[in-house]
């Protein structure tokens, strides 16, 4: 599985938007990092789709190295820790569609609500001004 | 973004304050004692609203090694193969032209968004159905679905079609139509699958093929037969099955066969004896007949291949002939009834006829003309004759030989000799060349 796309079109400063992008693919999904026998780090996930996404980010530099029920830890690009605490999740199912997960980020303290979803659904949540990027899609 | 799943990325930053009140109405939602998933879903609606647009990941769902290939020798082998999968219309449509389900020839008709049944009522109507690969979505499916007669009508249509294309189906609706299959077109259905999704459908099928996958196990342990890649299939039903089937009907029917056949002997002996209530063979003969003097040359019927894997393999055709199911039917039956009744009258008869002067060793000649003649009949099926084979009905004959000197107490040794060994092996001739040329004279 390869991934191919990630547009961006955004107001603000667009390196932030593309942090804020990868961010938000290392920490709003189900997946847990495992040392298998060989000490060799693994992704553990339901769907293939979601461990393909978070080893993209990690390609890109951002490594998930803890997972557990209230906590994420990532590895950014300069070798920095980045701590999250999950405050709630909200996991996939066929009804919905989506998944959503709050996080709190720990060192500058701002709350964020990462969403993930199909685009049918996620097209109505997004600001109406973006909506029509999405439908491009 | 063709032929990709597609997910939307998407933020929202918010302040302390509104999410200590927001996370109070969640506490309170999941609290509720009635109606709990509802209302969580409603506070997490809330606060899903005005996100900011992250971006959007696209991920390709690779086919595995030489799916097209395999798609391609079931067409040829006459079996029809449809798609049934949770991805959108327009992924599903690349991978169906990627596997090669489509093929150059034939072209899309879309069932797509249909709630009205009589738009899928003309749809049908417009026919054609010969040349059209359908693509139907879940919601036209549902449409379809909804009472007897659309679904007999939409089932006949369907599966008069090449290939068929089922999209936005739900793990309910793979199963629904996997039974309606079953039901409406009296058609063996077989379902493979890789995913969770995918168990429903593999447990109401006729046979279920569940693949090893980066999903997980689920699949394959519901299922009854467990492959590690799609391509094996081609292997596992044109090779294996078509073997299966055959060395099925074979065994089965010469084991009716070796049973009918000591019957008929019973029988016409105890005519030619003014129906007189004794059994012919007593004792260990009856034991053994069954067990040490015919059961390894009959199983050996289970080796037996008639043509190579390769050439199966490369000529799925082979495999068509198979689908009219002509190996084991009620002809097939009376053809070896009337074998084993042919076959034992000859047997008791000629000996009556050619050892006119010695009744008392009936058991010895018929026994052992019978025996001989068992051998030579699982050499007549056999169509491919190797070394094993020879060497188990050899092996089985020695027994026999052994065993007559042994049992002195069924068997009169001291009457064997060369013209007793010329006579049984006149009545061998008589009882089984014919039958054995008739099979190979049909065969060429």
């Amino acid at each position: 599985m390869v991934n191919k796309q990630y547009k961006i079109k955004k107001r603000r400063d667009p390196e932030y938007s593309v942090r804020d992008f990868f961010t938000a693919l290392g920490v709003c999904h189900n997946v847990t990092p495992a040392y298998n026998n060989l000490g060799e780090l693994e992704y553990q996930a339901s769907s293939p789709d979601e461990v393909a996404l978070v080893k993209f980010v990690d390609s890109m530099g951002l490594e998930l190295t803890e997972r557990d029920e209230e906590s994420i830890t990532l590895k950014n690009p300069s070798g920095e820790i980045e701590k999250y605490t999950v405050l709630a999740n909200f996991p996939f199912s066929s009804e919905t569609k989506r998944m959503g997960i709050i996080v709190r980020h720990e060192s500058s303290g701002k709350y964020i609500f990462y969403m993930k979803g199909a685009e049918v659904v996620v097209e109505e949540k997004v600001q109406a001004f973006q909506r029509t990027v999405v439908k491009e899609h | 973004m063709e032929g990709l799943r597609t997910l939307v990325i998407c933020q929202k930053v918010i302040s302390k304050e509104e999410f200590e009140e927001w996370k109070k109405k969640y506490n309170n939602a999941q609290a509720s004692l009635q109606n709990r998933d509802a209302n969580v879903q409603e506070v997490i609606e809330q606060l899903e609203k005005n996100m900011e647009l992250l971006g959007i990941t696209g991920v390709e769902d690779k086919l595995q090694k030489d799916v097209q290939i395999t798609i391609e020798s079931f067409r040829n082998a006459g079996i029809k193969v449809w798609m049934l999968t949770g991805d959108k219309i327009e992924t599903a449509i690349c991978i169906a032209i990627s596997a090669g389900l489509k093929s150059r020839n034939q072209r899309f008709k879309f069932m797509k968004e249909i709630r009205d049944k009589d738009a899928i009522e003309k749809i049908i109507n417009e026919g054609g159905e010969e040349n059209i690969c359908l693509v139907i979505d879940g919601t036209s499916l549902d449409t379809c679905l909804k009472s007897e007669y659309a679904e007999r009508r939409f089932i006949d249509y369907a599966s008069k079609c090449p290939a068929v294309l089922v999209c936005r189906c739900s793990p309910t609706q793979k199963a629904i139509i996997t039974k309606r299959m079953k039901e409406f077109c009296s058609k063996t259905v077989a379902s493979v699958g890789d995913g969770g999704n995918d168990v429903a459908m593999i447990q109401e099928s006729n046979v279920g093929i569940g693949i090893v996958g980066k999903e997980g196990l689920q699949a394959s342990l519901a299922a009854d037969f467990s492959i590690t890649q799609f391509s094996h299939l081609r292997e596992l039903v044109l090779w294996h099955g078509r073997l299966s089937y055959k060395r099925t009907a074979s065994l089965a029917q010469f084991v009716i066969h070796r049973g009918l056949i000591i019957s008929v002997i019973q029988a016409v002996f105890s005519i030619v004896f003014y129906f007189v209530a004794i059994p012919i063979y007593n004792g260990y003969l009856m034991l053994g007949y069954a067990t040490i003097y015919t059961s390894l040359p009959v199983f050996t019927l289970v080796f037996d291949t008639d043509t190579d894997k390769e050439n199966v393999l490369n000529f799925p055709p082979l495999y068509k002939t198979l689908q009219k199911g002509r190996l084991l039917t009620f002809k097939t039956f009376l053809i070896w009834t009337s074998k084993s009744l042919y076959q034992g009258s000859v047997i008791l008869m000629f000996s009556v006829q050619f050892f006119n002067d010695s009744f008392v060793n009936i058991v010895t000649i018929t026994f052992s003309a019978l025996i001989i003649i068992e051998l030579l009949n699982v050499y007549t099926e056999i169509n491919k004759f190797d070394k094993k084979m020879f060497l188990v009905l050899f092996l089985t004959g020695v027994i026999y030989f052994i065993s007559i000197i042994l049992f002195r107490h069924y068997f009169n040794t001291a009457y064997i000799d060369f013209t007793f060994i010329v006579k049984v092996m006149l009545i061998v001739a008589i009882a089984w060349l014919p039958l054995h040329l008739i099979k190979k004279i049909i065969e060429l």
